[in-house]
């Protein structure tokens, strides 16, 4: 059945409302049991337009749900995505600021910039791999803005795949020569190995998250855009984040970037 | 029940496959003190049954093992040559209870290394080989659920390895990077890197050594020493393929 416009408006307006005042929300799916995926791409959309109309920019996309792991959680056997603003992005070496965020946590992912446009529908990762500028090694820091984490697919999805924050490494590698599913990542939490993966918990190669987003934005007439930013999903899991804790991820032969939490 | 008993009963359980109740549940005072004269005893019943040395493992030295099992310092093993699982080989089920697989960093020394205080330098300049690997846990208590003394008591759950041909010695640089994935019928199922080996699989080989030390014992050159696991471990079921996928060598096997 769906949502009405005005409930879709009314929904981007209570995400926008929590993210902005740092005051998570119940679940969408518990308070509009009839919300569907659809519904919840819809209502990311208003929120990523009404962005775009405050002057903040497109600088990407972020890939969610690329792990068996997480689509077993969720039962939902397909990633999702987000949008990256520049706002979104902190600079190397930068610091994040926890007094902005509601429940953060962390993760490591292999960040792709293309060098060209990528327009689907139907492509394939090698076609990606040929539209690839450069590869390196990223942060990405989600935050619900739904209470406690008690999400469901399609309230992450309406949520901007929980998207909040970026760091990128200053290294930057071509991916001639690279295997990127047996790439190693290392997360260390003040200086203790938290998480490990390897590049192939991204559906398997990580070029293969890149080809879906590509191949589901042609289904909305969107596409990839040359010098966009690709957070390609989580390798290995995410970590929570307290004031005071450092962060470095590195990933083999695409570098290392490190974080400090400021806050509270 | 003394401590020579409680060894009889672990290795009844090996030889029977059947789980038994954590010993930490029915004795009132089983410190870990107790648990490694228990596991050398162990020891002791399977050489004097004709079984050979051949090596150590190191356990409970990644995070997410330690999450698995809510216990965090790293516990040492042995290995026994009967342990050894054919390469490309086939991992037999009625000789195991619930057994798990985990890949693994092997280590070869080229000399011995005896504690106290050997230092990662020391490792390093030991070493012969370093190489791909997988682990077969199989914990003898019932349900996988045991404490620290239980698991050290039951050779921290060792029931078989395999080793592979490419010696990564070259790479050691990049070793703690490697990525590698574990496939269950085809499906990753785990993914990680030897960082998750206490941040250096080599400290691991520092750790035992210094600890076989407090028993004037040193690793000798040329045995097997397995790291610790660097994903959460993987059961498996007759019929299961699993293979451990290293950029540089894939293991596997299928359980029969």
């Amino acid at each position: 059945m769906g949502l009405s416009q005005s409930e879709l408006l009314d929904i981007a307006d209570k995400l926008d409302k929590a993210e902005a005042t740092c005051t998570p929300i119940e679940s969408l799916v518990d308070t509009y049991p009839g919300m569907e995926e659809k519904d919840a791409y819809q209502i990311q959309w208003i929120i990523a337009s009404r962005a775009l109309r405050a002057q903040r920019h497109l600088v990407g996309y972020k890939i969610g749900l690329t792990s068996l792991e997480a689509q077993k959680h969720f039962q939902v056997y397909e990633p999702d995505y987000g949008h990256l603003f520049d706002s979104m992005l902190i600079n190397e070496e930068g610091e994040i600021d926890l007094t902005q965020l509601i429940q953060p946590k962390i993760e490591g992912e292999i960040a792709f910039v293309l060098g060209r446009d990528l327009r689907g529908p139907g492509i394939t990762p090698f076609q990606v791999a040929r539209a690839v500028e450069f590869v390196t090694t990223s942060f990405e820091i989600i935050d619900s803005r739904i209470k406690n984490w008690k999400i469901t697919s399609k309230d992450t999805i309406a949520d901007n795949g929980s998207s909040a924050r970026f760091i990128l490494a200053g290294q930057k590698e071509k991916l001639e020569g690279l295997n990127l599913a047996h790439l190693g990542l290392a997360l260390y939490k003040n200086n203790d190995v938290v998480v490990t993966g390897s590049g192939g918990a991204v559906m398997g190669n990580p070029l293969n998250a890149v080809a879906f987003l590509a191949n589901t934005l042609a289904k909305h007439d969107r596409f990839l855009m040359e010098g966009q930013v690709i957070l390609s999903g989580s390798i290995g899991g995410m970590v929570s984040m307290q004031p005071g804790d450092h962060f470095s991820v590195e990933i083999q032969s695409l570098g290392r970037v490190s974080t400090r939490c400021k806050g509270r | 029940m003394n401590k020579q008993e409680i060894a009889e009963m672990l290795r009844n359980a090996v030889l029977t496959q059947t789980p038994i109740t954590q010993v930490s549940r029915n004795e009132k005072v089983f410190s870990l003190t107790d648990a490694k004269e228990v596991q050398a005893m162990g020891l002791q019943l399977a050489l004097e049954a004709g079984e050979a040395l051949c090596g150590y493992k190191m356990g409970l030295t990644s995070k997410a093992k330690q999450k698995d099992v809510n216990v965090f310092e790293p516990i040492q093993g042995y290995l026994l040559r009967s342990f050894e699982i054919p390469k490309a080989g086939v991992v037999k089920m009625n000789t195991r209870i619930h057994p798990r697989v985990e890949p693994e960093v092997a280590v070869v020394l080229k000399k011995d290394l005896r504690g106290p205080g050997v230092t990662l330098r020391d490792v390093v300049n030991a070493l012969e080989g370093i190489y791909p690997a997988l682990e077969i846990v199989d914990s003898r208590y019932e349900n996988f659920i045991f404490k620290l003394e239980d698991v050290v008591a039951d050779n921290t759950s060792a029931s078989g390895f395999m080793v592979g041909r490419v010696n990564l010695l070259a790479e050691l640089n990049s070793l703690n990077l490697m990525g590698i994935l574990v496939r269950k019928n085809g499906r990753i199922v785990e993914t990680g890197a030897p960082a998750a080996v206490l941040g250096d699989p080599l400290l691991s080989v520092m750790y035992l050594a210094n600890s076989l030390a407090e028993e004037s014992k040193s690793i000798p050159a040329g045995v097997v020493v397995l790291t610790g696991g660097i994903t959460q471990s993987v059961s498996f079921e007759m019929g299961d393929r699993i293979e451990v996928e290293w950029p540089q060598e894939v293991l596997s096997f299928t359980a029969e």
